[in-house]
């Protein structure tokens, strides 16, 4: 499976924990507009240092690095995947 | 938590002792009670406390904690590691601080409050060497430890120690003083008993996976203060204005052509899912009984004049550690009119009163009474009527009740002090104040006053069980199974985890049970 595939599976099931089972594009904002809140951003983020050893220490946060799946997937992209 | 609901009268039960006996029996418990109503032999109703040892090791909570903690870590490493909060000004990260009704940071006034009124408060109780349990980015830290002679900053986040480090860089003075430990809120190792002056846990248990932790964390700070002073647990969200909070939240949020059902429904799932540890002032009493070296609990609502979910919902709780110095004031609390109290009334009994002290029970808070009243309509309301028709009727009436801080002001005009606390723990957020001469001999910042008996009924649910639902849910069905295969037909229709089983004259309080029970919830 793709890393776009994996991250789009994550995030939908952050979605549908929340009852939320709309659909949405990769380009969708899921946490800036509020479908998504900071402790699914938590999971989210702890789910990406598991995955593929993204250290946000090292390169910052900002809520706009994980609010789509794009930005998630060029996350993973331009941090060099370790898996 | 209920919305003004007149409490039930209960028919006729009488204890069940078979079942009593048999839930005794199981490991998970550590004590039981069960009834069986008359009018309704097939009503069987059984309360549990449950046996925190088997819900950590046998249930597995102590790994979901774990996982809990982790995650609030990374919720707070997060906030420090944005450019927002690299650029913050001395003394005043507050990154991370967002309203619960917006999602948006909170205003900066309304921080500035929170500060100013946290750090009053625990100056008052004069410390000299603090032991602070998440200390965050310096906000009490900052303030605090120039007064004082020592000062432990413990965080469990790296990056937000990482803050404070940058932010005491700048302060020399404060080096020599000030020891910062990254380590979890239960890790007390290398504290010796009775030494620290002041033990301060501000808006940090609502973040505690359990009851259970925060009880291990408070046993653990009465241990390392000593005599004569303070374990201050501020900004505590209070349990009893849990289901009011969510209701204001949820109306806030729906848009007015939402209707009462979906309304309703979205509050019961947010009350459901709370993800913080939300405690009943109760608690805090009950500590008392658990550990002898706290002589005296005071539950004060927050202290401000800003509208916000801080004034509105939270409480500070001090614990007073070894002997109470401070005498303790019997003074007549006088109960409310039939209309409740208005500021006029108390003006005039400060008045006319010729007397040293006194003290209003039962004073409604104008800060929540608009919620309580939102509250009652929602449960009222017919299922389909719209949201927007709600907030119509709401918008037309003025909030009833007097403000906290309004009568810290009429008091003082008056000549007197007034105390103000939520011990008492009325299920619509009413407060009792006590008056007190500016000139008497028991005038002082923390007068021990005999605050209105609290009943038992306020003990028997002190903390919501965040995260644990599975927990609990797999707890209450091996209790049933026990007892269906113990005793067959005589297994409990109802089973509830409690936190005190209250007791009276003859045994166990089935009244306070069942009345504390109804009042979980409205929905």
């Amino acid at each position: 499976m793709g890393h776009k595939s994996t991250i789009r599976q994550f995030m939908q099931r952050l979605l549908v924990q929340k009852g939320d089972q709309r659909p949405f594009a990769d380009s969708d904002s899921l946490l800036l507009s509020g479908r998504l809140q900071s402790v699914d951003a938590v999971e989210l983020v702890l789910f990406l240092e598991e995955q593929w050893g993204i250290d946000f220490a090292e390169i910052g946060f900002d809520e706009t690095q994980i609010d789509t799946v794009d930005a998630v997937d060029a996350l993973v992209q331009n941090a060099g995947v370790r898996k | 938590m209920s919305a003004g609901v007149s409490p039930k009268k209960y028919p006729q039960f009488a204890v069940s002792s078979d079942i009593t006996s048999v839930l005794r029996e199981h490991p998970a418990v550590s004590e039981a009670a069960a009834c069986r109503f008359s009018s309704d032999r097939d009503d069987l109703v059984a309360f549990v406390l449950a046996d925190d040892r088997y819900i950590d090791e046998v249930l597995g909570r102590k790994e979901a904690a774990s996982h809990q903690v982790r995650k609030w870590r990374k919720t707070y490493d997060l906030t420090q590691l944005t450019k927002a909060a690299a650029a913050s000004p001395f003394a005043f990260n507050i990154v991370g601080w967002n309203s619960s009704y917006t999602r948006q940071p909170l205003p900066q006034e309304d921080m500035h409050e929170w500060i100013e009124a946290t750090i009053d408060r625990i100056s008052a109780l004069a410390p000299t060497e603090v032991l602070e349990i998440g200390c965050g980015t310096g906000l009490l830290l900052l303030r605090v430890a120039p007064g004082c002679q020592h000062y432990v900053g413990m965080d469990f986040a790296p990056s937000v120690l990482m803050r404070l480090r940058e932010q005491l860089a700048q302060r020399e003075d404060l080096l020599g003083k000030v020891e910062l430990l990254e380590r979890p809120a239960d890790n007390f190792e290398g504290f010796a008993e009775n030494s620290f002056s002041t033990v301060i846990v501000n808006s940090v248990a609502q973040h505690f996976p359990s009851q259970a932790y925060l009880t291990r964390v408070i046993e653990n700070a009465v241990r390392v203060v000593r005599p004569g002073g303070h374990v201050f647990v501020g900004d505590q969200r209070n349990l009893v204005l849990l289901e009011a909070y969510a209701a204001s939240i949820e109306a806030f949020q729906a848009t007015p052509e939402v209707n009462t059902a979906e309304v309703r429904n979205r509050i019961h799932k947010r009350v459901q899912q709370e993800q913080q540890l939300v405690l009943s002032p109760s608690y805090f009493l009950s500590l008392q009984r658990r550990f002898p070296k706290i002589s005296r609990v005071e539950i004060y609502p927050r202290r401000g004049n800003r509208d916000n979910e801080m004034t509105r919902f939270r409480f500070d709780a001090i614990l007073w550690i070894g002997p109470e110095s401070t005498p303790r004031i019997e003074i007549p609390f006088l109960d409310p009119p039939a209309q409740g109290w208005n500021p006029n009334d108390i003006r005039s009994l400060l008045a006319t009163r010729k007397t040293d002290a006194i003290g209003c029970a039962r004073i409604r808070n104008s800060r929540v009474t608009r919620d309580m009243r939102r509250l009652a309509q929602l449960v009222t309301a017919e299922p389909q009527q719209l949201l927007g028709e709600l907030h119509n009727e709401l918008d037309e009436a003025e909030a009833e009740g007097i403000h906290p801080e309004e009568i810290v002001r009429l008091a003082a005009g008056a000549g007197y002090k007034a105390t103000v606390s939520w011990a008492s723990c009325y299920p619509d957020g009413s407060y009792d104040a006590a008056f007190i001469r500016h000139d008497s001999a028991v005038a002082c910042a923390f007068p021990s006053v005999s605050w209105p008996q609290l009943s038992s009924a306020a003990y028997v649910y002190q903390s919501n069980a965040p995260g644990q639902g599975e927990i609990r849910e797999k707890l209450t069905q091996e209790l049933l199974a026990h007892c269906r295969v113990k005793l067959r037909d005589s297994v409990p229709t109802r089973l509830y985890l409690a936190d005190s089983l209250p007791r009276k004259d003859d045994g166990v309080d089935f009244e306070a049970l069942l009345a504390a029970t109804q009042a979980l919830g409205s929905f």
